[in-house]
């Protein structure tokens, strides 16, 4: 909803002080907020390195008159963006892959570069859809890691929503829980499982001491 | 016909021609994955107008640049309206366009004729479509005497034109925004949360596709002589389809050899007429049925086209690509 592609019923959204409910997603892109897929939605029969380009930010080339008469500008411009994008490939682990087309990826590969290719835009917001939901635990595990890293290299505000709790916990600053539609906790992960509120969503009567 | 160099220069030419209508197909279909079921009535459309305007004395070139920005707007006005919505609009809407406008082309003229009748009681000759009669067309080239030497300029005329389309082609495409034609026919909705406006790109490449369209009708008309609203029905759209499926959806060299395969059945299928003339068939079935046949054998063994797409091909990532291999 945040991200534009289901219009919300009521309520408002603000962003960074302004206000953003109703826009188009493309527009919501424009802000800075960035969202990966809980299912993949890649390009799938574009190479992985074209995958991550079509994210680039202002890039004259994809203007049907900048392609053809500045030829030289959107060159050089798309070596930097190709540079970058076998950066952030290369912190994914993805690098080996970079010239296989989206469909010859694994499925937690597929992942990482759901979240690579919303990097690749320069997120102030990066939105991630259940990171790792169908992956392996052990790869879990690995997402995460690489959505801290990547938080501590680019600073980008990461807002992920997860089922594996678990895992997540220890690597959230602050959680939200939702029940039914409403908001039931925020606070640090550390609380929630002491919350009363939480517990009875999510447990049921019996275990409430 | 009695002339061989004459048949296969024939042949060559509607190959030319052809190819630079499948190239505009595949910029909608083969890139960005729109199906546009209306591609005969853009064929048309470039030919009435240079017919048109040959007819009422404007210079081929003056005619050619008509014929495709008329076909341009047209298909702006044809196709702005569903754009927006979910995909096979775009395909239905198209298809019963273009037999909405090849049925006004048939009956304008008589339906002109009959109301100025109704309303001032005179008797008007309206003939701007030339209806069922079909309208005949002056060529751009005019080479008196030897007929050789005028096909020849008809050829260089169609692979002038077929080439600079197909560099132009290139040229767009072989690009970031070919990339982004691309991630739309893949994702749309993922290309619009990467910030690509996505309605946009589809109606320019519809408006190109109909220009290109637009010029491939303008050189058919000029060159056959005569055309009617027979000649642009359904199945010359579904001819052009074949053309870009068969020769690879998505390379701009397979659908030019597309062309040329399916403009070969149909001259294979004129030539063989000559031995059947006794078998119970009509001849323009066989041309179905070679084509049918086809479909079935690259289908099964290639089904990508005899072309295959490939990535896309830019100087930033020819570097990459070299500099992958070399690590």
């Amino acid at each position: 909803m945040i991200s534009g592609v289901v219009q919300r019923d009521s309520g408002e959204i603000w962003f960074m002080k302004e206000r953003i409910d109703g826009l188009q997603p493309f527009k919501i892109y424009a802000k800075g907020i960035v969202r990966s897929f809980q299912i993949p939605r890649l390009f799938w029969r574009l190479t992985v390195l074209d995958n991550m380009l079509i994210a680039a930010r202002e890039f004259i080339g994809e203007s049907f008159t900048g392609t053809l008469f500045r030829r030289g500008k959107w060159v050089s411009e798309e070596r930097k963006l190709v540079d970058k994008a076998l950066d952030i490939l290369r912190l994914l682990g993805l690098s080996e892959s970079a010239f296989r087309f989206a469909y010859q990826l694994s499925g937690g590969q597929m992942k990482l570069l759901e979240i690579g290719r919303a990097l690749m835009a320069d997120p102030k917001l990066l939105l991630l859809d259940e990171p790792t939901a169908g992956v392996h635990p052990k790869l879990a595990q690995d997402i995460f890691r690489k959505i801290e890293e990547i938080r501590r290299i680019y600073g980008t505000a990461v807002f992920v929503i997860e089922h594996r709790v678990e895992t997540l916990f220890s690597y959230a600053d602050w959680v939200y829980v939702m029940d039914n539609g409403s908001l039931i906790y925020s606070g640090k992960p550390s609380g929630v499982v002491l919350d009363a509120r939480v517990q009875k969503a999510y447990l049921g009567d019996i275990y409430v001491a | 016909m009695s002339d061989p160099a004459i048949f296969i220069m024939h042949i060559a030419y509607k190959i030319g021609v052809y190819g630079i209508a499948a190239l505009s197909l595949n910029i909608e279909y083969g890139y960005t994955g729109l199906s546009n079921f209306g591609k005969a009535a853009f064929l048309m459309i470039g030919a009435y107008t240079a017919a048109i305007a040959l007819e009422n004395g404007l210079h081929p070139v003056i005619a050619i640049i008509l014929s495709v920005i008329i076909s341009g707007v047209i298909g702006l006005l044809a196709s702005a309206f569903t754009l927006k919505f979910r995909e096979d609009y775009l395909a239905i809407t198209l298809l019963a366009f273009a037999e909405i406008t090849r049925l006004i082309i048939r009956s304008f003229d008589d339906s002109a004729k009959a109301l100025t009748r109704l309303i001032t009681g005179m008797e008007n000759y309206v003939n701007i479509f030339g209806g069922v009669h079909g309208k005949v067309v002056r060529s751009f080239i005019s080479i008196i005497g030897d007929y050789r030497l005028y096909n020849v300029a008809q050829l260089c005329l169609a692979y002038g034109f077929l080439i600079f389309s197909y560099i132009f082609v290139k040229l767009l495409l072989d690009s970031p925004y070919g990339r982004v034609l691309r991630a739309i026919r893949e994702d749309e909705l993922a290309s619009q949360t990467l910030g690509k406006e996505t309605w946009r790109y589809k109606l320019q490449v519809i408006i190109l596709g109909s220009m290109l369209a637009g010029l491939a009708g303008a050189l058919i008309a000029q060159f056959e002589g005569y055309i009617s609203p027979e000649s642009f029905q359904p199945h010359l759209t579904f001819a052009i389809w074949m053309m870009v499926i068969l020769g690879g959806v998505g390379n701009n060299l397979g659908v030019i050899l597309g062309a040329a395969l399916v403009e070969s059945i149909e001259a294979a299928a004129l030539f063989i007429k000559g031995f059947l003339g006794y078998l119970p068939l009509d001849p323009i079935n066989i041309q179905w049925i070679f084509v049918g046949i086809s479909i079935i054998v690259i289908v099964a063994f290639k089904p990508k086209g005899l072309v295959e797409e490939r990535p896309i091909k830019t100087p930033a990532m020819e570097v990459a690509i070299a500099g992958s291999t070399r690590d």
